[in-house]
């Protein structure tokens, strides 16, 4: 590994009595990385603790070879795109963008220039102008992407990105994603869809319940997951039927009865869902709907 | 703007002096708090507390064509203020609920604190934006109508009134320094401990009364004097920063006006450093 980006050795954090992230050791290099986790895997808390809003309960974190908490040097170099869509709905998109500009110390022609070429890169130029309340979603998502690039930083941290945004803004902003690192910026984004991670890197890091459960290639990743059952659940009103249907295939291992349906233990989950899939498109177009 | 070869902006730390850069955004965050929609009230707030030095003004003639003594005169528009002052009071806390207590609550839990925090700013720095910019808030919507009302009205007062009408003006001034200091570490205060800017504004509002009302309980409760007593001056005080200010500085022991004087400053210091405190660890962004 080349560059060290992040370096987490027993990282723990806690709130109260619930744990967020439990004794988390990683080593990540340049490039980009995918954080991925269902909700409440501890993807934001761990976001949090290497951006600097957070401090850690325990353990150590170094990004671009400085402690992140309260460290507005480090700052400088991050560019942040956090989860939660709020933002102050009197100003417009522009003067939102303005803020960050001046307070990285450009003067205002500077920051209006760098403003107007951010919004160029994330397609934004024709609603900067307008109030961020009248912003759908998809466009605050831009938004504040386009926040996190001003100024070129080394390190790009988004939280979950994609969130909310429409098919188009999604590939412009996964672009512009590989485009920065194509420039030699670091990129680490976090997404519960393994799609979007497999989209733009290989390189994952899998979190669950707070634990680091996987770090690696992608594909490493997806022979460990087809090494350990999954456990899927199907809503149906017709628990018995489906459940013969289900244990015809030789991934499911077992069967069990849910107030509104099954839930069926599939081992190789990769090779089960395309078969899956097919039944349900030539045997049983409309009676099933699984989760 | 020249670019480098990888077509980015090239950026090398701050091109602004710090001072400029942190004026700069002092003045946009006076400018956010005046985008409120919450402006308006404040603007009507400040029309009706301009008409309180006016009558006062008035009250400065009405005596000296009495041919009243200079010091009686004083005397007579201090106790004056002590009245208005509590209509003051009364409105000043509202202000303060208004536009000082909403401004850390309504950041925090999903709110745009997180991107505020992802600018190159310290915590200490963004307390220091936030109380500079309510002071500086409070402090000109509190002392500029009675400055200007007064003044305006000086021009038609005899050139004997004018010692009189600056003394009661340094005065007021005096106190209500005081007194937007106060509002800006209650409304802080508040907003720093509560989730919600509703919650914020309604304890900014309601800590001084329930203050008093457990400060007048304990006071009969225990049989003490209402004068000469700290649990009389520490509700005294935060309940009428500004009258209890000037009905302790009419009054007869220098003692008692020392003490009111340091109340009156100490306990927004302390007010301030628990919320300075609580945003400097605050964990849930």
């Amino acid at each position: 590994m080349g560059e060290v980006t992040l370096e987490a050795e027993r990282l723990t954090k806690w709130y109260g009595n619930i744990i967020g992230i439990n004794d988390v050791n990683m080593r990540i290099g340049g490039g980009i990385h995918g954080l991925l986790g269902v909700n409440g895997s501890g993807k934001s808390t761990l976001i949090k603790i290497i951006t600097g809003m957070m401090r850690q309960s325990k353990g150590s974190i170094r990004v671009l070879g400085e402690e992140p908490w309260d460290n507005p040097r480090l700052r400088r170099r991050i560019g942040y795109c956090p989860e939660g869509p709020s933002m102050y709905d009197e100003l417009t998109g522009e003067e939102f963008l303005l803020r960050k500009a001046l307070y990285h110390g450009l003067s205002m022609s500077e920051a209006l220039a760098e403003v107007k070429r951010i919004a160029e890169e994330v397609e934004l130029t024709d609603f900067v102008a307008r109030k961020l309340k009248g912003y759908s979603r998809g466009m605050r998502q831009r938004l504040k992407f386009a926040n996190a690039l001003l100024l070129d930083p080394e390190l790009l941290v988004l939280d979950e990105p994609l969130n909310g945004t429409d098919p188009f803004a999604r590939l412009r902003m996964m672009e512009v994603i590989r485009e920065r690192a194509r420039g030699g910026a670091h990129v680490l984004f976090s997404s519960h869809i393994l799609f979007e991670v497999e989209e733009l890197t290989e390189n994952v890091i899998v979190l669950h319940k707070g634990t680091l459960l996987a770090e690696g290639r992608i594909w490493e990743i997806r022979a460990l997951m087809d090494k350990v059952p999954l456990k899927i659940f199907f809503r149906t009103d017709q628990p018995y039927e489906l459940s013969e249907a289900l244990l015809a295939f030789q991934e499911v291992e077992g069967i069990f009865k849910h107030p509104s349906g099954v839930v069926a233990h599939v081992r190789r989950p990769l090779e089960f869902y395309p078969k899956f899939q097919r039944y349900i498109l030539e045997e049983r177009p409309d009676s099933t709907r699984g989760r | 703007m020249r670019l480098d070869k990888r077509g980015y902006v090239p950026y090398s730390g701050p091109r602004l002096s710090i001072l400029k850069r942190d004026l700069t955004y002092l003045f946009l965050e006076v400018k956010n708090m005046l985008l409120k929609k919450r402006s308006i009230v404040v603007l009507v707030f400040i029309l009706f507390l301009m008409s309180f030095p006016v009558i006062t003004s008035l009250t400065i003639g009405e005596f000296m064509f009495a041919g009243m003594k200079q010091e009686e005169v004083n005397q007579a528009i201090l106790s004056q203020y002590v009245e208005f002052s509590f209509i003051i009071l009364f409105l000043g806390l509202v202000l303060s609920a208004i536009t000082v207590a909403p401004r850390i609550s309504e950041e925090v839990k999903g709110g745009p604190l997180p991107l505020i925090l992802s600018r190159p700013i310290t915590r200490d720095e963004y307390f220091l934006l936030k109380f500079s910019s309510s002071f500086l808030y409070m402090f000109t919507l509190i002392c500029v109508p009675p400055l200007l009302s007064v003044l305006l009205f000086m021009g038609s007062l005899p050139p004997s009134v004018h010692f009189s009408a600056l003394y009661v003006l340094s005065r007021v001034l005096a106190i209500y320094l005081i007194y937007a200091f106060f509002l800006t570490a209650l409304g802080l205060f508040s907003s720093s401990l509560m989730g919600s800017p509703t919650s914020a504004s309604l304890f900014t509002f309601f800590l001084p009364w329930i203050t008093e009302f457990v400060g007048g309980i304990l006071r009969a409760t225990l049989d003490l004097p209402q004068k000469y007593t700290l649990i009389s001056l520490i509700s005294g005080t935060l309940l009428r920063s500004s009258s209890g200010f000037v009905e302790n500085l009419k009054g007869s022991s220098l003692t008692l006006w020392h003490q009111a004087l340091a109340l009156a400053i100490l306990l927004p210091v302390l007010m301030l450093f628990t919320a300075y405190t609580v945003v400097k660890e605050r964990q849930e962004v």
